[in-house]
C-alpha cells in the first residue's frame, strides 16, 4: 500500500500544498500509520494522517451550511460517531465537496478498509475514490466484526480501482508461524503444520514451528499466570498479550498473579497493563482530587494548584483558566471538571503520551494494525462468535507477531475445534 | 477580487454594521460618524500583520472590554478568477482554505450551493479580537468563515476555525493609506510598499547599493573623515588612549552610513527639482508635491499588480488631502480604472461628487448602530427626472449638506439661495469679538439641500435613506400644509418640521429681518436694487417677484446683514432655528411655537416672529 502511494508520489500525484490523505479507523493505528510514513523522507510532511471518524467531523462541521434538516436530524440518530460519518458520506455525494476536498488532497491511503463495516464509512470511501486517486489496502479476512460481512463494499472497490493482490505476510519471515496463520485462515488444522512435542517432566504436549508454540493449559488462573511467566521470561520486551475476551476472569486474575507475584517463582514481578483503561484512570483521578460539587473559580485553581505535578491535572488546569479568561466564567460544577478529566485522559491516550515500556495486555481487537515483536495470545473458552469470525480473530492475533506467537488455549480437548482445526 | 460587504461589531463607535460595498465606493458623513472605523476594520481584516496596530481596550466598543467582549469583522470576497474554485485553490480547499459561497449579485444573498440566481463565488473570512484582562493585551485571530449562520465564539475552545494564512489573504491585494500620512517616509527603503514595489517591478538595484556601500566603506585617499583637518587631532588623541588599554591599538574611523547594504538602503531619501531649480529633499518641498508623488508610485504599484493579472484593492481616508482640486479628480479616475475595488472616504463634496450616486455611501452612527446607504440603489434614468437633477447638477451641494449632523430640506430653491446668502452675509460680518447674539451656529450643524419646486416629497424619500435627522420647511400657505400633511404620512417621516407663519414665505422673513431697522435698510435696498420700495409690504412682493435671481438675494442679504439690528435678528432666527432642528423634542421655544403633540412623529413647529416688532 505504502509503496504504491510512494510511486504516486514520485510521479507528482501532489502538487505545491497539496497533501495526501492517510485514513485510519482508530486513534493507535493512526499513530503508528504517521509513524510509518514520517519514517520514510518522501512522505514527511507530505501527508495528514486522521482518523474517519476526526476527517468526517471536519467535513460536516465546515460544510455544515450544505446540510439539509433531514440529514441532520438522521446524524443524530446514529450518534456521536456514525452521524458525522453518514453526514460527510452525504456530502460527499456533493461534486463542489469532492473537488474542495480533492484540492488538498488528491492522493488518499487507506488501511485495513475491510474494517469499514458499517456504510457510513464505506460512503466516505467511495465518494473519495470519485475525486482522488486512492490506495485502499483490505483484507477481508481480517474483518473482525461478526456478522457483517464487507464484501459488497470490496465488491465496490474492486470495481473502482485495480487491485492489487498480497498473499504474503510480510510482518515476520518465520515460515512456522507463517504456515500456522495460513492454516487458520484457510480453516484447517492448525496441528498438521506444527510439530508435536512433550514438555519436560510433566509430558504435557505442545506444538511448535519456526516462530509459534501452540499449548494447552488447564483453565485455572494459578495455572495460566505459571505458563504466562515461563513464556514472559523468555522475553519481555515488546510483548502483546492478546485475547479475544478482555473480560474473562480467568485471564485477568493471571495477569494480576504475574505482575504482583513476588514469590519464589516466577521470581520477580512482571509489569503489564492493560490498555484501553481511559475511564479508570479519570476515575481515580477525579477521587484523588475530589471536586466539590460547585466552586469558584478561584477555588477550583487552588484545588488543581495541588496536582499539577500530573499532567492530565495540568492540562485540566490550563483549561479552566482558559475557560475563565476567555468567557468569564467564575462557577465552576463537578460534572463539568470530572468531564474534562475524562477529556485529558483520553486526549492523553490519543496523542499516545502515556508510553510505558510495560508488556501490554489488550483485547484482539484493540490491537488491531499493531505489531510486537512476541505475542501471546491466550485463548479462553469464553470466545464468542461464529467459527469463521474466531478463525479471524485468532489469525489477526498469530499476524501481529514479527517474530515469535505463544498461543495459550485455556481447557483440555479444543483443539479439535474452531479456530484451530476444522470444525 | 473585491469586498462585497462588511460586517462589523464591537470595533471602536461601532456596535454593529453592514455594508454592502460597490466596485468603487466613497464613504460620506459628517465627522466621528465611523469612516475611519470602517477603513480601520478592513486593514485589521486584509492588512498585513505590521499594519494592523496593536489594539488597545479603546479599540473595544465602549472602551472596558469584558472577558466576553468581542471585535467581529466578517467580509464577503467575491471577483474571484473564473469564478471557479479551482483556479483558486488556496481559498477553496479542506485543509487551510476555505469554503465556497454563492453570491446573488441582485440581493447580496449567500447560498451555500450554486444555482440560476446565486452564481458568483465567494468566500467569507473574519477578524475577531478579544480582549486577555490578565496579559492586558488583545487576542487576534484571522480565519475563514464556513457558516456564518453557526459561527459560536472563535476563541471558545468549543470553535474549531481554519485560520486564513496571511498569504492568502494578500492575494487580495490591499492597500490602505490613511488620513496620517508620513509621506516622505514612503519613497525610501523603510517603505513596505516601496520595498514591495521594487521587488515586483525589477529588483533592488544590487550593485549600484554594493558600489555605493564599497565607496562609503573604504573612501579614497584624502576623503576619510578621521583624515580630514579638524578631525585628526580629536581621532590621534583618541587612538592613543585605545592604545594604552588594549595591546591590538584599534584605530578609530569615521563613515558616513552603517557600511552594510541595508543601512546605505535606509539612508536613501527622496530628493525633488522643479525645472532648473536645485535638488531639494522632500522634506523641504510642499506637502502637496509629495503627496502627490506617494500617490503616484501607489498607481505603479497597483498597476504592476494589474498587468501581472493580480488583484489591487484599495483603501484610501480623504484622497483631498493635500491636493488641489483639479489634480483630485484624475487621481480618483485613475485609481478607480487601476484597482479591482476602491474604498475612499473624504469630507470633500468635490472628490465625492466623481464616483456616482449608487456607489456613494452614507455612513449614519445612531449609538454604536452603524448604517450605511448608497445615496441611490440604482442609476436614475431620463433627464427630466428631479433625481437627476439633485443627483448630477447638484450632486456636490447635497453631498455638502449630508456631511451635516441635520438636513434641512426646504420647499423650494428661493428658500435655499436665501438661507444661503442670509448665513454667508452673516459670517462675513463675523469676528473673533462679535457679540454672541450676532453669531449664527446654523451652517456648522444644518446642511441645506437643495429642492427644485414642489419636489419636497421626493427629494425628502431619497434623503431620508441616507440621514436619519432630516426635517423639512414649507411656506404658510395651503401648499405648505398639504406638505405637512403628505410627509407626516410618510414612513419614515420627517425627524421635523417646520413652517412659516400663515401666508408667509421667505422673502417676508427677510422682511421681517429688515424690519429691525426698517427706516435706514429700506433706502438702500431701494438703490441698490434700482427700484421704489416704500414699506415693508412692498418689500416682500419685490423680493418674491425676485425669488429665482440670485443678485437680488446677495445684494439685499449684504446690506441687511451690514445692518447690527438686522444682523441680531437674523442671528436670532438662525440660531432658533439650529436649536430646533438639534433637538426637536423640545417644548416651544421663543421663536418656534410647537404644534405637535409630545412624542408626534414629525414634531412640528411654527415660526412665530416675536411682538417687538
Amino acid at each position: 500500500m505504502v509503496a504504491h502511494a510512494r510511486y504516486l508520489i514520485e510521479h507528482d500525484a501532489l502538487d505545491e500544498g497539496q497533501r495526501m490523505l492517510a485514513l485510519t479507523f482508530m486513534n493507535g493505528a493512526r499513530r503508528r500509520l504517521t509513524e510509518s510514513l514520517n519514517a520514510e523522507a518522501l512522505f514527511r510532511r507530505k501527508f495528514d494522517c486522521l482518523t474517519f471518524d476526526s476527517f468526517a467531523q471536519t467535513l460536516a462541521r465546515r460544510r455544515n451550511a450544505k446540510l439539509t434538516d433531514e440529514m441532520r436530524q438522521q446524524a443524530g440518530e446514529f450518534g456521536q460517531f456514525d452521524g458525522p460519518c453518514f453526514l460527510a458520506g452525504e456530502l460527499l455525494k456533493d461534486a463542489e465537496v469532492r473537488r474542495w476536498v480533492a484540492r488538498t488532497y488528491p492522493l488518499v491511503l487507506v488501511d485495513e478498509a475491510q474494517d469499514l463495516v458499517d456504510v457510513h464509512r464505506q460512503g466516505i470511501i467511495l465518494g473519495l475514490i470519485e475525486c482522488c486517486a486512492a490506495v485502499v489496502a483490505a483484507d477481508g479476512f481480517q474483518c473482525l466484526s461478526d456478522g457483517q460481512d464487507t464484501a459488497d463494499f470490496m465488491d465496490q472497490l474492486l470495481h473502482a480501482g485495480t487491485p492489487h493482490m498480497l498473499t504474503e505476510n510480510r510482518r515476520t519471515d518465520k515460515n512456522g508461524l507463517l504456515a500456522a496463520a495460513l492454516a487458520v485462515r484457510n480453516g484447517e488444522d492448525i496441528r498438521a503444520v506444527l510439530k508435536e512435542e512433550t514438555i519436560g517432566k510433566t509430558d504435557r504436549v505442545h506444538w511448535v514451528g519456526e516462530g509459534i508454540e501452540l499449548l494447552e493449559v488447564p483453565a485455572t488462573a494459578a495455572l495460566l499466570a505459571w505458563n504466562l511467566a515461563f513464556q514472559l521470561r523468555l522475553g519481555s520486551d515488546d510483548v502483546g498479550i492478546l485475547t479475544p475476551d478482555s473480560t474473562n476472569t480467568i485471564i485477568r486474575n493471571a495477569i494480576n498473579t504475574v505482575s504482583e507475584k513476588q514469590g519464589p517463582w516466577p521470581h520477580n514481578a512482571f509489569s503489564v497493563a492493560w490498555e484501553g483503561g481511559d475511564n479508570r484512570i479519570a476515575d481515580e483521578l477525579t477521587e484523588a482530587i475530589e471536586f466539590p460539587t460547585s466552586a469558584s473559580y478561584r477555588e477550583i485553581c487552588a484545588l488543581l494548584g495541588e496536582h499539577l505535578a500530573i499532567p492530565t491535572i495540568k492540562s485540566v488546569d490550563r483549561r479552566v483558566r482558559r475557560l475563565h479568561r476567555v468567557t468569564g466564567q467564575s462557577e465552576f460544577e463537578k460534572d463539568q471538571l470530572v468531564s474534562f478529566v475524562s477529556d485529558a485522559v483520553r486526549n492523553n491516550t490519543r496523542l499516545g503520551f502515556n508510553k510505558s515500556t510495560k508488556i501490554k495486555a489488550m483485547s484482539i481487537h484493540g490491537a488491531k494494525n499493531r505489531e510486537f515483536d512476541r505475542v501471546i495470545a491466550l485463548w479462553p473458552q469464553s470466545a464468542t462468535g461464529s467459527d469463521e469470525h474466531k478463525r479471524r480473530l485468532l489469525y489477526n492475533a498469530m499476524t501481529r507477531a514479527k517474530n515469535h506467537c505463544t498461543i495459550i488455549v485455556l481447557g483440555n480437548g479444543r483443539l479439535n475445534l474452531a479456530p484451530f482445526a476444522l470444525s | 477580487m473585491y469586498i462585497q460587504r462588511l460586517k462589523i461589531s464591537g470595533l471602536r463607535g461601532v456596535q454593529n454594521a453592514e455594508i454592502t460595498f460597490g466596485k468603487h465606493s466613497v464613504l460620506v458623513g459628517p465627522n466621528n460618524n465611523g469612516k475611519t472605523t470602517i477603513i480601520e476594520a478592513l486593514a485589521l481584516l486584509l492588512g498585513r500583520d505590521r499594519l494592523v496596530r496593536r489594539l488597545t481596550e479603546h479599540d473595544f466598543y465602549e472602551s472596558r472590554p469584558v472577558e466576553t467582549s468581542r471585535i467581529l469583522i466578517i467580509a464577503t470576497v467575491t471577483g474571484f478568477p473564473g469564478n471557479d474554485p479551482q483556479h483558486s485553490p488556496s481559498w477553496f480547499a479542506i485543509g487551510c482554505g476555505g469554503v465556497e459561497k454563492w453570491l446573488d449579485p441582485n440581493t447580496g444573498n449567500l447560498a451555500a450551493s450554486v444555482d440560476d440566481q446565486h452564481t458568483e463565488l465567494s468566500v467569507q473570512i473574519a477578524f475577531s479580537a478579544r480582549f486577555d484582562l490578565q496579559e492586558l493585551e488583545a487576542e487576534t485571530l484571522r480565519f475563514f468563515v464556513d457558516d456564518e449562520a453557526t459561527l459560536g465564539d472563535p476563541f471558545h475552545e468549543d470553535t474549531v476555525v481554519t485560520p486564513i494564512s496571511s498569504k492568502t489573504l494578500q492575494e487580495i491585494g490591499f492597500f490602505m493609506v490613511p488620513a496620517s500620512r508620513t509621506w516622505d517616509k514612503w519613497i525610501s527603503f523603510t517603505s513596505e510598499l516601496f520595498r514591495r514595489l521594487v521587488a515586483t517591478l525589477g529588483g533592488l538595484p544590487a550593485s549600484a547599493i554594493r558600489d555605493a556601500r564599497e565607496r562609503l566603506w573604504e573612501p579614497e585617499a584624502g576623503q576619510k573623515l578621521e583624515e580630514q583637518d579638524g578631525l585628526t587631532t580629536i581621532v590621534e588623541q583618541a587612538n592613543d588612549e585605545l592604545g594604552n588599554l588594549m595591546p591590538s591599538s584599534p584605530k578609530l574611523q569615521l563613515r558616513v552610513t552603517g557600511t552594510d547594504s541595508n543601512s546605505v538602503l535606509e539612508s536613501v531619501v527622496p530628493h525633488f527639482a522643479h525645472g532648473d531649480g536645485p535638488t531639494l529633499p522632500s522634506a523641504r518641498q510642499g506637502t502637496g508635491l509629495t503627496s502627490l508623488q506617494s500617490l503616484l508610485l501607489l498607481m505603479q504599484f497597483g498597476k504592476a499588480r494589474a498587468d501581472a493579472n493580480k488583484s489591487f484593492v484599495l483603501a484610501v481616508e480623504e484622497p483631498e488631502l493635500h491636493i488641489q482640486p483639479s489634480q483630485q479628480k484624475r487621481l480618483v479616475n485613475r485609481l478607480n480604472a487601476l484597482c479591482d475595488q476602491t474604498i475612499v472616504t473624504t469630507h470633500s463634496p468635490i472628490v465625492a461628487a466623481m464616483f456616482p450616486v449608487e456607489a456613494t455611501y452614507f455612513v449614519d452612527n445612531d449609538d454604536g448602530q452603524m448604517s450605511v446607504s448608497p445615496l441611490s440603489k440604482t442609476a436614475p434614468a431620463g433627464p427630466t427626472n428631479h433625481k437627476q437633477h439633485l443627483f448630477f447638477a447638484w450632486r456636490q451641494k447635497l453631498i455638502a449638506a449630508l456631511m451635516h449632523q441635520r438636513v434641512l430640506i426646504p420647499e423650494g430653491i428661493s428658500d435655499v439661495a436665501w438661507l444661503e446668502a442670509l448665513q454667508t452675509a452673516l459670517e462675513l460680518r463675523q469676528g473673533w469679538d462679535s457679540p454672541e447674539d450676532e453669531q449664527s451656529k446654523f451652517s456648522t450643524f444644518v446642511g441645506v439641500v437643495p429642492t427644485d419646486e414642489a419636489k419636497i416629497a421626493e427629494t425628502h424619500d431619497l434623503v431620508r435613506c441616507v440621514h436619519r435627522h432630516c426635517a423639512i420647511l414649507v411656506d404658510g400657505d395651503p401648499a405648505g400644509r398639504d406638505y405637512l400633511t403628505e410627509l407626516n404620512a410618510a414612513d419614515p417621516s420627517p425627524s421635523a418640521a417646520i413652517i412659516w407663519p400663515k401666508d408667509w414665505k421667505i422673502e417676508h422673513v427677510v422682511t421681517w429681518i429688515a424690519e429691525a431697522n426698517l427706516a435706514q435698510v429700506l433706502p438702500r435696498l431701494a438703490e441698490a436694487n434700482n427700484t421704489a420700495i416704500s414699506d415693508a409690504e412692498e418689500l416682500s412682493t419685490f423680493l418674491e417677484g425676485r425669488k429665482t435671481y440670485a443678485p437680488t438675494q446677495e445684494i439685499t442679504s449684504a446690506i441687511l446683514m451690514g445692518e447690527a439690528a438686522c444682523r441680531k435678528r437674523a442671528a436670532q432666527l438662525l440660531n432658533a432655528l439650529c436649536n430646533t432642528l438639534l433637538d426637536p423634542s423640545i417644548e416651544s421655544s421663543p421663536l418656534f411655537v410647537r404644534e405637535t403633540e409630545d412624542g408626534a412623529a414629525m414634531p412640528t413647529f411654527r415660526f412665530a416672529p416675536p411682538d417687538d416688532v
